[in-house]
Formats: structure tokens, C-alpha cells, sequence
């Protein structure tokens, strides 16, 4: 029994060390400043590299260790729209302009991925944030609200059709 | 001798031993500091670079620095300063060359500015250098190291005024060292040969000297900036892309170069009936060595060593000249 005593209190200790030194690092803002350089260093040389994948794990990285920074989300997201991925990157808008609501730069980019996922309805909402922020982005309000409207058309002409199916 | 002319006599007496008092008191009693740095020159440099630096004028920070630096070339604080206000105005090749000496002069500074020079190989566009370079800082982020921190070095105590009368005219160097230096019983003469004034002009001609240039390069000629405003004093900024760096920091591959036309010691004036055209420069394409001096652009243009001289073609055997010095200065 005591050897097994002893190895828990020594794993306990292990553990609390190294939760300790973790946080401790963590907490020294010179080595949080030297990771977010070499990190947003190395997204950017992928990026360049249109290495997609390396990228990816070079702004999760950075994600982890500035979790509150709006202009990293908006980056991020970006990076996101530009490879095909608009919910991911609605997703990372969301979170910009949550963290920063009175950029209308990020309400623009939440609006634009969410053109592309279709969902114009929360387009219009980004535009209009956009365009009483100040931005100057009324083209796209209107676009979206022109697909907004479109869409609608076509989900009336859908249930006719259905309608005209089941009363054959 | 009556009282009244005794009296006079020792008012006269005293003013005079007043007078060697003074003239026998070393400069720092005129009220004179020379700063940490032991020159007053080099400390006004420093304090003007820092203003210039606090007031956002980077440019002008850069050349103060520039100059502390060639007065002092081995005091870290002016390549951090340096450093510091290049990272500001966006001059890379600038931040790479004194993070390289600061590497140079202390090679302990590697291992905690790693992550420095991994970005600045980053923004050179050297991806392929720099992604080793900034994972080995992650790496290394981690373990317990001394702090540095890259900042600009606050003003050093301003060197007070007189100092002209205290070490007289031109005599601008440093100070308390010229008057504490110790002077031995019996100076030791090495012998020497006396040059001729036509050797001593010449004497910078060589690659032997040309190869102590901070940088040397490879490179193309390209063509150069076209501008009306040429003169035999005035030169064109030629247009190079390196291909080979020989020696110093890791410089863009598009080089402008000052193209003088004189090597400074022959033919300083425009020979008669100069005029500048196309067929002064060289062909494109061509293959050249470039020596710099100082791997600081002026006015956006490096200048070489020794004007014209500082460029030499490419050939087999200026390329065995220059590569046989490099190998017996690193196996010095």
C-alpha cells in the first residue's frame, strides 16, 4: 500500500509542478509576446507558401494563446474565406466582431461569408451593422437583400410546385 | 618698497597663481561630462538618436545611431537602438545588420533573439531560412533565459557646453582618456617604412583593403534610374540584383548602388569634355563584385568602398582574389 501512496503523491506533485510552470510561463508576457511573433511569422511564410494545412495549425497556435484578439479572428477568418471554407470563417467574423462590434470592417467580413453560405438574412443583418457604423457598403446591403429577395421567390415557387403535386 | 606697492605686488602674486590653477586643471573641471560612454561626441549622437526617436523622426534616429555606431562599433546599446527604430520605419535589411552584430559582438544574444531574426528573415522573403530559425525559438521560448529587452536606450546625460575651450579645436574624441592616458618611460618605436604621398593615396586601391568592407556581393546590373540630373559629381543610382551575398547581412536582392565615377583618389574632378550617357555604365547583365563600406543605404542607395573601385567585374580571377582573402581571414 505505501509504495502506491507514494507514487500518487508523487504524480500529484508532478502534475501541480508542472500546471504551475505551465501557468507561470504563460503568465510571463515576454514569452507569450516571443510565441505570438514566431507564430504569426510562420502563418504568414505558410500563407505565402499557400500551405494550407500548416497555416491552419500556425492560427489555431495563435488562437490558443490570444484567444481575446479581434484583429487574429478577423485574419483568421479571412484566410478561411479565401480558402473555401465561409461557415468556418462566419464563425471567426462572429467572434471579431463580438470581441470589437464597432469595426465595420468585421461586420463586413461576417456579412460576405455568410453571402457565400447562403444565409443572406444574417448578410443583411452585417451589412446594415456595417453601414451605420460608418462603412460605406451599401452596394452589398443591396445585393444581399436583392438574393434575400430572390430566395424567397424561389421558396414560393418551390411549395406551389409541391402544391400542384399533391393535388395531382 | 613702500606698503602700498607690496600690497599691489601680492594682489598680482595671487592673480597669477590663479591663472596656473587654472590652466593646470584637467577638462572635467570646466564642468564637462562625457557620459557612459566616455566621448562627448558619441554620447550627443546617442541622446540626438533617442529625441529623434521619442519625436517618431526615424530617419534622422537612424543616421544619429549610424554615426554612434562608426565612432563607437562596439557598444551593443546603439545596435539595439538601431534595431529598434529600423523594426519601426520598416527597414529590414537595416534590422538584419544589427541584429548580425549584435551577434557578432555577443554571441551569448543569439539564443534569446532568435525569434527577432527568425522575423527578419521572414520579412527579407528568406522563408526557407526562417521557418528553421523561428521553430528553434519556440523551442527555445520556453526555457529560463536573461530578459532583453529591445528597446531604445533612454537619453545619456547631456555632455555639457565648453567643451571646445577644455580639449581644443578638432579635438573631438574621447576626452577623459586623452588626458588620463599613461605615458610610458621609454616609448618602444616599431620600425616602419615611410610611404610615398602617391602610396599613401593609393593605398585603399587594393582588395586586400576592399575585402574589411562590411558587406560584398555578386551581383547583375540591371540599368539605373534614369534622371536627368547626372554629373561626374553627381551619380546615377544603378540598379543590381545579388546574387551571391560573400560577406554581411542578408541584404534585399535588389540593390541600388550610388555609381561613382571616380575611386576618390584618381581623377576626383570630371576629366574635360565629360559627359554622362549610356556608355559610361555597364552592360546589362553583367556580373560585378560589389564592396560596401557600411551596409547602410544613404539617401536609398549604398555607397562602395572607395567610389568606382568598390566595384569590380566579376571576373575568374578577382572572384579567386576576393574568395583566397575571405578563406585566410576565417582561418586567421
Amino acid at each position: 500500500m505505501q509504495p502506491v501512496k507514494l507514487a500518487i503523491c508523487i504524480a500529484v506533485v508532478a502534475v501541480y509542478y508542472s500546471v504551475y510552470l505551465n501557468l507561470a510561463l504563460a503568465a510571463d508576457p515576454e514569452v507569450l509576446a516571443k510565441k505570438v511573433l514566431c507564430h504569426t511569422c510562420l502563418a504568414k511564410i505558410y500563407v505565402a507558401q499557400a500551405n494550407v494545412g500548416l497555416a491552419t495549425v500556425e492560427y489555431q497556435e495563435l488562437l490558443k494563446l490570444t484567444p481575446n484578439d479581434p484583429a487574429l479572428h478577423f485574419e483568421y477568418g479571412n484566410f478561411l474565406a479565401r480558402n473555401n471554407k465561409p461557415e468556418l470563417a462566419a464563425v471567426q467574423f462572429k467572434l471579431a466582431a463580438k470581441l470589437k462590434p464597432a469595426i465595420p470592417e468585421y461586420q463586413v467580413g461576417l456579412g460576405n461569408a455568410l453571402m457565400y453560405s447562403k444565409d443572406y438574412n444574417g448578410a443583411i443583418a452585417a451589412y446594415t451593422k456595417a453601414c451605420l457604423l460608418g462603412g460605406k457598403y451599401q452596394d452589398q446591403l443591396q445585393k444581399a437583400q436583392q438574393y434575400e429577395a430572390q430566395q424567397k421567390l424561389y421558396e414560393q415557387y418551390q411549395k406551389k410546385i409541391e402544391a400542384q403535386k399533391d393535388t395531382e | 618698497m613702500t606698503m602700498r606697492e607690496y600690497n599691489w605686488l601680492q594682489f598680482v602674486y595671487l592673480l597669477l597663481c590663479l591663472f596656473f590653477f587654472l590652466l593646470v586643471q584637467p577638462p572635467q573641471a570646466v564642468g564637462e561630462d562625457v557620459g557612459p560612454t566616455g566621448s562627448i561626441t558619441i554620447t550627443r549622437h546617442a541622446n540626438e538618436a533617442a529625441k529623434a526617436f521619442a519625436a517618431h523622426d526615424y530617419g534622422k534616429a537612424k543616421e544619429e545611431y549610424r554615426k554612434a555606431i562608426g565612432l563607437s562599433p562596439d557598444r551593443l546599446e546603439f545596435y539595439y537602438g538601431l534595431y529598434d527604430v529600423c523594426v519601426h520605419s520598416g527597414e529590414w535589411d537595416q534590422v538584419a545588420y544589427a541584429l548580425q552584430r549584435i551577434f557578432e559582438i555577443d554571441p551569448t544574444k543569439k539564443q534569446p533573439l532568435r525569434a527577432q531574426y527568425g522575423e527578419v528573415l521572414y520579412h527579407l522573403g528568406h522563408y526557407d531560412e526562417a521557418i528553421p530559425v523561428l521553430k528553434q525559438a519556440l523551442k527555445e521560448a520556453d526555457l529560463p533565459q536573461p530578459k532583453i529587452s529591445l528597446v531604445v536606450p533612454a537619453p545619456l546625460p547631456e555632455p555639457e557646453k565648453n567643451t571646445r575651450a577644455a580639449t581644443g579645436p578638432g579635438q573631438t574624441g574621447n576626452v577623459g582618456s586623452t588626458v588620463s592616458a599613461a605615458i610610458p618611460d621609454q616609448p618602444i618605436i616599431p620600425p616602419r617604412t615611410i610611404m610615398s604621398a602617391k602610396e599613401v593615396n593609393t593605398f585603399g586601391l587594393s582588395f586586400e583593403n576592399a575585402a574589411h568592407s562590411e558587406c560584398i556581393v555578386i551581383a547583375e546590373y540591371l540599368g539605373y534610374d534614369k534622371n536627368a540630373d547626372v554629373y561626374y559629381t553627381h551619380p546615377p543610382i544603378a540598379n543590381y540584383s545579388i546574387t551571391k551575398i560573400l560577406k554581411g547581412p542578408p541584404l534585399n536582392r535588389n540593390l541600388p548602388v550610388r555609381y561613382e565615377f571616380s575611386d576618390r583618389v584618381n581623377d576626383v574632378q570630371a576629366p574635360p569634355g565629360w559627359k554622362f550617357g549610356p556608355d559610361k555604365m555597364p552592360k546589362k547583365g553583367s556580373s560585378w563584385i560589389i564592396f560596401i563600406k557600411n551596409a547602410l543605404p544613404r539617401d536609398g542607395a549604398f555607397d562602395t568602398y572607395q567610389g568606382s573601385y568598390g566595384r569590380q567585374p566579376a571576373t575568374e580571377e578577382n572572384l579567386n582574389k576576393i574568395y583566397s582573402l575571405m578563406e585566410n581571414s576565417a582561418n586567421r
